[in-house]
This record gives structure tokens, C-alpha cells and sequence, in this order.
């Protein structure tokens, strides 16, 4: 195996968490909730699977419960919203403090037990196709799984009728009600569905990327990958770039660290500006209704914010 | 289908919305329903479609009892409505708009199955509608045309039509309505919200009459004009058009000479004018007539008045009322009150007891029905065009009105004309937009005629005759 290929595969599976948190935290803003608990749903979810793994001494049971525990935190996040008209961000924002200081406090026992890890799936003949090979007949089931969410998960929401609602119940509720959908059953199938992809992607960090348990063990990812979504323009394919090209930076400047000193650690930081003149471009796109851009590209580099994204929605009583 | 509605009732807090409404819709009947700004019509046709859960009351629906406040139901029931502001989605294409919330459609999209169905319609109707354009570059009209066309492809049997022709041209509305008639032929229902009589009369087979939040007469059509517009108004039913301005009497020798910059629109570079003349924009929805409004109010404007040779209206001696009154006019969630300290205040400080003194004053001078702590967007379409206008500041010399009656009862629009003639005696420009030619006739000196971005035709009012207006601004 090439240097190179090693490289690319390094790359895709240690993106593979914040593919899953992404997408998610996508599918989520899309129907107009903001799930704002990302980093605290993670580290309970990383801790969660990998404890469950070590009881059951089963993989799937892991990652199913870090899915069902990310779906609850989504549901809750909801209920609260809806029933008590409480507003989303400061719910979400309490949830990441406290689950973060939960998983410190119940995760003291697994600090640093060597763990279960996922077994990679082998094709024989096909895993030696160079590159797409060892990504997709010679990996383990979450990584392989990540790949495959970003074009389905493009195709739901963009091509399919349950996408065109979920996202017309995202922009404007009171259309969308008054069109028959029901708004509520929306946000919490689809918000439930965008938890439990954020929480299998904290179990893709405890059995994938960094097999264990430790104290703030998903390095803040959960932050990024809320920034990645607003530069992906809420759609899965663009956040991905976003999250592979997060990647790219980062396997750089780790590979650079030994032949330069100072340049490597300012690669890291460069994905921050970056998305901020991302942003600046989308808007530019938006103003003036776009007339400078031809119609396909102008479409193509919309990235507008869900227009309820975060507002509490009161159906006229 | 038969609608009858039993006893329906509905307060807002204080406000009594509907009381104890009852009255029948035949089947395949065109029923108006009519009344002044804040009569109760909107709050009836939400009950109807689901939107609003009535506080008692019951609907049946061919002698069958329909379950209220549910959009479900009354979607399952095949009731269609289209509002005024169409219920749509602004960052979405038309395709994506087009099928959001319907239940026709197949799971996964077929592009040109739609497509083709939305250019059918549009060819029957005479419109253009790009299915890849964005809702948000459509016109106000354009998005009630595919509201309709969805309406129709989804099956409506009952459709709602709440205010719905502002956005149509005297042809397509035509078309609209023959096509209307043959549904109510079929056996539909349709209900139309209205203001126009003319066009209730046109096509409507029977009008209720809604006063205060209850029914005042149920009659057959046709009637006199004269009679239904007593009923609908009662006592302040004398609407004339003596407020008409002659130009000559307000072109007198001591007037100010002012001109017009245009040069985005007209090859014409000015135009010059006698100060506080009104000029009325006339054009088809989607004309530019709206662009040109807006084209004067900016820091650095495409188009300038000058009050002589070199100096041009300074950007804070201009008032733009804007036609899209929540999203563009008022901040929706703000009180009465709070718009008005917003703009009568100059200290840092909030006197909120004489705000409040001065809210008391504006309310009662602009006759707006709410009190200083109603929220803008709980104001009925009429009552913020007057709040509207109560913040027209003091030192207005260009007054930019986009469609300002658009929506409004004979009642509203009347007072709102009467207050803007006050202003012109203050020796402003008053420059508005409107797809009503008879607004245009009434209330105007100058006329601008629009077509396609640009400007076609003006003159004054005497030179310039309807016929010719009429012709220049459907492209002939």
C-alpha cells in the first residue's frame, strides 16, 4: 500500500464521525430545530457505546444504544420546545454542559481500558482495486456506512417527497400546516432520525477513530461539525466536502510537524477562515438576487439558512 | 359539495372574531363572502381550512360533521384555499413548492411529470411561470397562479380564493374566472373573498355579508352595486371620487419646478413636474412599476428628484411604504406603541408615558383598530396601512408608495387617500404604484406607464386617456 493511499484511507476513516454528526445535525436544521447538544451528545454517546460493548460484549448492541441515546436527547429537545415553548438553543446549550459533565462523571470507570474495536468487513479480489479498494471492501461497517449516508441522505432530502415536506416544514411551519402537514410529527420523526445519526457517529469515536474512553474524548468535534453544516449550506454533500477537506487539513499538518517547524500548526487553523469566506461568497450569491451569477451555478451555491431554523412554532389557537 | 356553517365563534383575547356565524354554501355555487377590514372574513376561511380551532360551532360538509382545527382534515375534505399572501415557500424552486405538503405525488420526484403539468396549466391560463426560478424572484401574482394551478392538480373540491386577482391582468382574470365557473359547473364550491364588488358581481351566484363578526344578510345575486356597498359599510357608505385633483387647480404659478431623473428606465433622462403633484405608476404585476418605487429610495438612488439644478431629495426626506407591509413596514412582533417610539423619538431615553399619550392620539386620528399594546402582525390588513401611514415622517419630501391600497376595503383605501391628500398639501412628491388603473385615474395627476422594466408612455392625466394607458401597459 502506497504512502498515498494510506493517506486517503486515514483520511475517510477518521472523518467518519463528523460525516455521521454532520449529516445529522443537517437532517435536524432542515425541519427547523437546531440541536444545539452536538458536543454533549457525542461524549455521552462515544462513552454510552463503548460501555455498552464491554457489558454485552457486542458491537451492534454499542452502537445501537449510542443511536437511541441521540435520538432521546433530539426528542427531548422537542418535547421541551413544543410543550413549554422553550427556545431550542438555550435547551440544546444546557444539554452539551450538562452531558459533557455526566460523561466525565460516569465515564471515570473506563478511563483508559483497552477496548472493543470494529472488525474490518474483506472482499477478496475487489480490496485490491488501488484506493477505493481498502475504502470500500476492506473496512469496518461505520466508516463504509458513512460513505454511503452522503449520497442517500442527498437523494431524501432533494429527491424524494418526504424530503421536499421535511424541509417545507423547516422554512415556513405555517405553510406547511396549512398544506396538511403535520408539523409536530415532523419535527420529531426527523429530529429523532438526525440524533440518532449524531449519536452513532459518538460511537464511531470510541470504537473507530480512538478505541476507548478518555475524559473529552471527541476533541470538540461536536463544535466543528455545527460550523461545517452552516459552511455545507445545510446540505449533505457540501458539508462533506466541508468534513473530508477538515480532514485533509489535518492529516497535513500531522504529516508536516517533522519537516517544518511553526508552518504545521497554523494547517490546523485554517478551516476557520476558510468557512467564513465560504460564507461570504454564499451571501454575495443571495444579494442583488444573484444576477451577476448564471441560474445553475447560482443554485448550486445557495446555502440559505432554513428559514424557521430555531423558532418556536405556535399553531394559531 | 354543501357547506353549512352552525353557530361558529372565535375571540382573540378581547376581540370577538366571529359570533354565532350561520349560513349555507350550495353546491357548485360561487358564494362571496364580503365585508369591511377586520369584519371577520379571514378568521372564518382559517375555521374552514383548519388553520384556526373555533371556540363552538360546527361545519358540515354535505350533511356530514367535519372535524375543526385540523389542516389534515380538511385537506383529506379537498378544501383548497388561496391567500392573499400565498402559503408558499420563498427559498424553494417552484418545483419544490409546487409539491410540498401534497399527497398526489409520488415518492420520489419526477421533475418532468411536474413540469409538464404546471406548463399545461399555465398555457390554459395564458401565464409564464419558470419551473426553475426560485419562489422568492416569482411576483406576488405569479405565486397565486401556481397556488391555483396546485390547487387544481391536487383535486380541490372546495376552493378558497381570499382576495386572490391583485396579481392578474384583465385577460388572465377573465380566463381565471371562466375556468372558475366551469369547476362550479362540475359541482365544486368556490368561495371568494373580495372587495371588488364589480367582480363579485361578474361571477359570484349568491354574497354573504359579514358585519362586526356576524352574518348581516345572505343574498342573491345579482343586486345593485349601490345597495351591497350600503350594507357592506353602512354609515360610511358614501364613497365618491370628489377627492380627484385636478392638476390644473394644484399647477398654479407659485408651485416649484421639480424633475425627475429616470435613466434606468427611459430614454427620457427627466421629466419635469409642478411640486406636489402625484404621479401614479401604472403596469401589469411584474411590470417593474415596483422596482421603479423603489428605485428612489436608497443612499445612493438609480433615480433622483431634483428641487432644482443641482440638488436632489436627500435620502432622509424620503418615505418608502413598502406594499409588503410585515415583512418590509413593520416589525411584526412590535407594539402599536413601539413602532411610534421607534419614530418620534429623538433622546436616548424612552418618555414612555408621553409615547404613550401620543400612541392614545394616533390611534384615534388613524382610526386603527387596536390599542397601543396590540403586536403589529395581530393588526388586520387595513389597520397596518394606517399604522402605516401614522409613521410617515414629518419632514417627507418624497413620498414612495408601493401598491398602497393593495388588499385594503373601499373604507381602508378611501382613508388612506384622504390622508395622503392632506400630506400633498404640504407640498411633497408623491409618487405610487398600483395595478388598478381606477386608482390610478382617481387619485393621480401624472401617469407613468410600465411595461416590461421600462417606462412606455406618460402625460398628464387630461392628455392621457385610459384606453391608450390600457394599451401601453399590456405591450401594445
Amino acid at each position: 500500500m502506497s504512502s498515498l493511499e494510506l493517506t486517503f484511507i486515514t483520511i475517510v476513516s477518521m472523518s467518519a464521525p463528523l460525516i455521521f454528526a454532520v449529516i445529522g445535525e443537517t437532517i435536524t436544521e432542515r425541519v427547523g430545530i437546531v440541536n444545539l447538544s452536538l458536543e454533549g451528545t457525542l461524549l455521552i454517546t462515544a462513552l454510552a457505546s463503548f460501555a455498552v460493548t464491554i457489558w454485552t460484549d457486542s458491537l451492534y448492541l454499542g452502537i445501537i444504544s449510542a443511536g437511541l441515546i441521540g435520538g432521546l436527547i433530539a426528542f427531548l429537545i422537542v418535547l421541551i420546545n413544543f410543550r413549554f415553548y422553550i427556545n431550542q438553543i438555550a435547551v440544546g446549550f444546557i444539554f452539551t454542559i450538562f452531558l459533557w459533565k455526566l460523561s466525565s462523571y460516569l465515564g471515570g470507570d473506563f478511563v483508559r481500558i483497552p477496548g472493543p474495536y470494529l472488525d474490518e468487513i474483506s472482499v477478496p479480489i475487489l480490496k485490491e482495486i488501488p484506493f477505493l479498494g481498502p475504502v470500500f471492501f476492506d473496512n469496518n461497517i461505520l466508516v463504509l456506512s458513512s460513505i454511503i449516508l452522503i449520497p442517500l441522505s442527498w437523494f431524501f432530502l432533494f429527491r424524494t417527497k418526504f424530503g421536499v415536506n421535511l424541509r417545507a416544514v423547516g422554512e415556513n411551519p405555517s405553510a406547511a400546516d396549512a398544506r396538511g402537514l403535520d408539523v409536530m410529527k415532523y419535527r420529531f420523526i426527523y429530529s429523532f432520525v438526525g440524533g440518532v445519526l449524531i449519536g452513532i457517529g459518538g460511537a464511531t469515536f470510541s470504537l473507530e477513530v480512538k478505541y476507548g474512553w478518555s475524559e473529552g474524548h471527541t476533541l470538540n468535534y461536536g463544535w466543528i461539525a455545527l460550523a461545517i453544516v452552516i459552511f455545507g449550506g445545510w446540505n449533505p454533500v457540501r458539508g462533506s466536502v466541508g468534513v473530508y477537506g477538515f480532514g485533509i487539513l489535518q492529516v497535513l499538518s500531522l504529516k508536516l510537524q517533522s519537516l517544518t517547524i511553526g508552518f504545521s500548526q497554523i494547517l490546523p487553523l485554517i478551516p476557520f477562515p476558510l468557512m467564513i469566506l465560504t460564507l461570504v461568497l454564499i451571501q454575495s450569491a443571495n444579494k442583488n438576487e444573484g444576477r451577476w451569477f448564471p441560474k445553475p451555478i447560482r443554485l448550486l451555491i445557495l446555502g440559505n439558512q432554513p428559514q424557521s431554523l430555531g423558532i418556536t412554532y405556535k399553531k394559531d389557537s | 359539495m354543501k357547506i353549512e356553517f352552525k353557530n361558529i365563534s372565535k375571540s382573540f383575547g378581547k376581540v370577538q372574531a366571529n359570533s354565532k356565524i350561520s349560513f349555507t354554501i350550495s353546491t357548485g355555487s360561487i358564494h362571496a363572502i364580503i365585508g369591511e377590514n377586520g369584519a371577520g372574513k379571514s378568521t372564518l376561511i382559517k375555521i374552514l381550512s383548519g388553520q384556526i380551532l373555533p371556540d363552538e360551532g360546527s361545519i358540515k360538509l354535505n350533511n356530514k360533521k367535519m372535524i375543526l382545527g385540523s389542516t389534515q382534515e380538511a385537506n383529506k375534505k379537498r378544501i383548497g384555499i388561496l391567500g392573499q399572501d400565498p402559503l408558499d415557500f420563498s427559498n424553494f424552486t417552484v418545483l419544490e413548492s409546487f409539491l410540498a405538503g401534497g399527497n398526489k405525488s409520488s415518492v420520489i420526484v419526477s421533475k418532468s411529470k411536474i413540469e409538464k403539468i404546471i406548463s399545461e396549466f399555465s398555457k390554459k391560463f395564458d401565464w409564464e411561470i419558470d419551473v426553475n426560478s426560485l419562489i422568492k424572484d416569482l411576483s406576488v401574482g405569479q405565486r397565486q397562479q401556481l397556488e391555483l394551478i396546485r390547487l387544481l392538480y391536487l383535486g380541490a373540491k372546495i376552493i378558497i380564493l381570499d382576495e386572490p386577482t391583485s396579481g392578474f391582468s384583465l385577460d388572465q382574470k377573465k380566463k381565471v374566472f371562466d375556468n372558475l365557473r366551469e369547476l362550479a359547473a362540475k359541482g365544486y364550491s368556490v368561495i371568494l373573498v373580495s372587495h371588488k364588488i364589480e367582480e363579485i358581481l361578474e361571477i359570484c351566484t349568491k354574497v354573504t355579508i359579514l358585519q362586526n363578526g356576524s352574518v348581516l344578510q345572505t343574498l342573491d345575486l345579482p343586486v345593485d352595486p349601490k345597495l351591497l356597498i350600503k350594507k357592506m359599510f353602512g354609515k360610511s357608505s358614501e364613497i365618491t371620487n370628489n377627492l380627484t385633483p385636478s392638476f390644473i387647480m394644484n399647477n398654479n404659478n407659485n408651485a416649484k419646478n421639480l424633475s425627475l431623473e429616470i435613466k434606468e428606465f427611459s430614454s427620457e433622462e427627466k421629466i419635469k413636474l409642478a411640486e406636489g403633484t402625484i404621479i401614479g405608476v401604472a403596469g401589469l404585476q411584474g411590470s417593474g412599476s415596483d422596482k421603479f418605487i423603489k428605485s428612489f429610495y436608497s443612499y445612493s438612488p438609480q433615480s433622483k428628484v431634483y428641487s432644482d439644478e443641482i440638488t436632489s431629495v436627500e435620502y432622509s426626506n424620503i418615505t418608502y411604504v413598502a406594499s409588503d407591509r410585515l415583512e418590509k413596514g413593520l416589525f411584526p412582533d412590535m407594539t402599536i406603541k413601539e413602532h411610534i417610539a421607534l419614530m418620534y423619538n429623538s433622546k436616548s431615553l424612552i418618555n414612555w408615558s408621553n409615547t404613550l399619550e401620543l400612541t392614545k392620539n394616533l390611534i384615534n386620528t388613524y382610526g386603527i383598530v387596536g390599542n397601543p399594546e396590540t403586536l403589529a402582525k395581530n393588526l388586520s390588513g387595513g389597520n397596518q396601512q394606517r399604522l402605516m401611514l401614522a409613521l410617515i415622517k414629518e419632514n417627507t419630501k418624497l413620498l414612495l408608495l408601493e401598491q398602497p391600497t393593495r388588499g385594503l376595503d373601499i373604507g381602508s383605501a378611501k382613508f388612506v387617500w384622504e390622508n395622503l391628500f392632506q400630506t400633498r398639501s404640504k407640498k411633497n412628491l408623491i409618487i405610487f404604484s398600483s395595478v388598478d388603473l381606477d386608482e390610478i385615474y382617481d387619485y393621480s395627476d401624472y401617469i407613468i406607464c410600465f411595461y416590461d422594466n421600462k417606462i412606455v408612455s406618460t402625460g398628464y392625466k387630461n392628455v392621457l386617456s385610459k384606453s391608450i394607458v390600457m394599451e401601453k401597459i399590456s405591450g401594445n
